[in-house]
């Protein structure tokens, strides 16, 4: 089972000599793991052949091709089939799909254009105004990935604010014409900015364009880091897009951390955000300095999640990160064979009591746990405003909070069969299932 | 009806490759386009040069076809390119 290690410059810009151990490696067909081969149906591991992002593209035999085109679909994966159509067709896919494939990628790199120049006018408005923006996911990751808007599916444009400036930015977006999905009151509100955690410090802003929406979300912590960190770390990728100008984000050991987060915070059930992981190593292999990464890791206590996200691209892929082999272990490795148990099954399936389950199941260690379960208790937008969108006194807030919670593990309960409810006329079981 | 000697990209209009081909897009319209291999290859060149001249000399370098045939091809793009808002006369405004 012959393994060709391939050195991170091969893949990546020129390699400085201070990385000498981040080879990448890439395992032969047969080196895929077992278990990989054994879960998935022929056309689920067809699908991977064809996103996989480098090495020969394999049909299985068996393969439902209208099933995989609605897989793809379902996991945002389909952009990924377009760009070598020749490929495809020599590998054995009916060009009718090809075309169909083909057709989706032209509509996504117009909707992607629109975007990005979006995105573009947005950050000259910042940058005007002396305020300082992140772009992350999005049109800017296929900009710095590929050179090329269209081979992401986006929804949205991300982009990374400070806390103290969230409440002018929006009031620029509002200039725009957007609308605002949060009051400006609560946008200024040191504690509540402060209490959101990287998965809900985000405001969502909207206006119609060209006849389609366009959403903007801004986040004000987008990584368990100190802040002065996150906006004293920043670097320029070259990025062809709006004026082809380069693009300043995250460093590369930041924005791997922060996608390694990402897909992890979804639960890994979307192949689409493991194969954005996948395609930033292989590109910026050779400007990554594990050992930057690995502290970076550490401190963000995101070690367990982001070695699982490891494991899962050498399952999926073959691609091995020899340079933090620290952070895979035995706990990893099952965390990933668990995954690699279920379908492949598209995000918006899993439900909110679900996501934080597997949140604090994956948390570094019990303390760790402790603090996400604080943090959960702590009260989000849904009770800091009420129906009309005025604030609430802190305590109504926390005592909402406390009642969803306890409607939510009530829910979760009946769903999985752990209560029964009987119709005796209850109130209070009337009042607890509604 | 001759081309007229100069054009360019219409300010609203933003473009990305496809392997071969091109697709523009309108922002203020959302209405999209797609050029095939010889139209990107058009698309190219004006998006370098909107001398409609040098960028006929560009694709008579390119092509085997006769000079009449490309020139007419071209004739016949850029009307419809105008026609669609995507190019303007160099000099009229956006």
């Amino acid at each position: 089972m012959g393994t060709q290690t391939i050195a991170a410059s091969d893949v990546g810009p020129a390699r400085p000599a201070w990385l000498s151990s981040s080879a990448l490696r890439f395992c032969s067909e047969n080196d895929l793991r077992i278990e990989l081969k054994l879960r998935l149906s022929p056309t689920e591991q067809t699908l991977v052949y064809l996103v996989k992002p480098f090495g020969e593209r394999r049909i299985c035999p068996g393969t439902d091709w209208a099933a995989l085109d609605s897989l793809a679909r379902s996991l945002g994966l389909t952009e990924r089939l377009g760009p070598e159509a020749e490929e495809l067709v020599v590998a054995g896919v009916p060009p009718s799909w090809v075309e169909r494939w083909a057709d989706v990628r032209r509509a996504r790199a117009a909707r992607n254009l629109l975007l990005a120049r979006e995105e573009a006018d947005l950050l000259s408005a910042f940058q005007r105004n002396g305020i300082e923006a992140i772009p992350l996911k999005g049109v800017s990751l296929a900009r710095i990935l590929y050179g090329d808007v269209s081979r992401r599916p986006v929804t949205d444009i991300d982009l990374a604010i400070q806390p103290c400036e969230i409440s002018r930015a929006a009031s620029i977006l509002e200039s725009r014409g957007y609308t605002i999905s949060l009051p400006h009151e609560l946008l200024r509100d040191p504690t509540f900015l402060h209490s959101a955690g990287e998965h809900t410090a985000e405001v969502g802003c909207l206006r119609e364009q060209a006849g389609s929406s366009l959403l903007v979300e801004l986040h004000w912590k987008v990584l368990p880091l100190p802040d002065d960190l996150l906006w004293s770390s920043q670097a320029h990728y070259e990025a062809a897009g709006p004026a082809g100008l380069p693009l300043r984000t995250l460093t590369p050991e930041l924005y791997l951390l922060f996608l390694c987060a990402h897909v992890s915070g979804h639960g890994w059930t979307s192949l689409r955000w493991i194969c954005d992981v996948s395609d930033f190593l292989l590109r910026f292999a050779g400007r990554i300095d594990p050992a930057e990464f690995l502290r970076h890791c550490r401190t963000a206590r995101l070690c367990h999640r982001t070695g699982t996200t490891l494991e899962l691209i050498e399952s999926y892929f073959g691609l091995r990160w020899e340079a933090v082999s620290a952070l895979r272990n035995s706990s990893t490795r099952r965390t990933a064979a668990e995954f690699l148990l279920r379908p492949l099954t598209p995000a918006l399936d899993i439900s909110v009591g679900a996501i934080h389950r597997e949140r604090l199941r994956l948390q570094d260690n019990p303390a760790e746990q402790l603090r996400y379960l604080w943090w959960l208790a702590h009260p989000t937008r849904l009770e800091l405003l009420n129906g009309r969108g005025v604030l609430r006194s802190r305590t109504g807030a926390w005592l909402c909070r406390a009642t969803r919670l306890a409607r939510l593990a009530w829910n979760e309960a009946i769903s999985r069969g752990q209560l029964a409810v009987r119709p005796r006329g209850s109130a209070q079981c009337k009042g607890g299932v509604g | 009806m001759n081309p007229p000697s100069s054009v360019r990209v219409h300010i609203d209009v933003v473009s990305q490759q496809l392997g071969d081909e091109v697709v523009l897009l309108n922002l203020k319209t959302g209405v999209y386009w797609g050029l095939n291999k010889t139209g990107a290859a058009f698309w190219q060149e004006i998006e370098k040069d909107g001398d409609v001249q040098r960028v006929l000399a560009a694709l008579q370098e390119r092509y085997d076809a006769s000079e009449p045939q490309i020139a007419q091809a071209v004739r016949e793009l850029v009307a419809q390119l105008l026609k669609e808002g995507l190019l303007v006369v160099d000099g009229q405004g956006v």
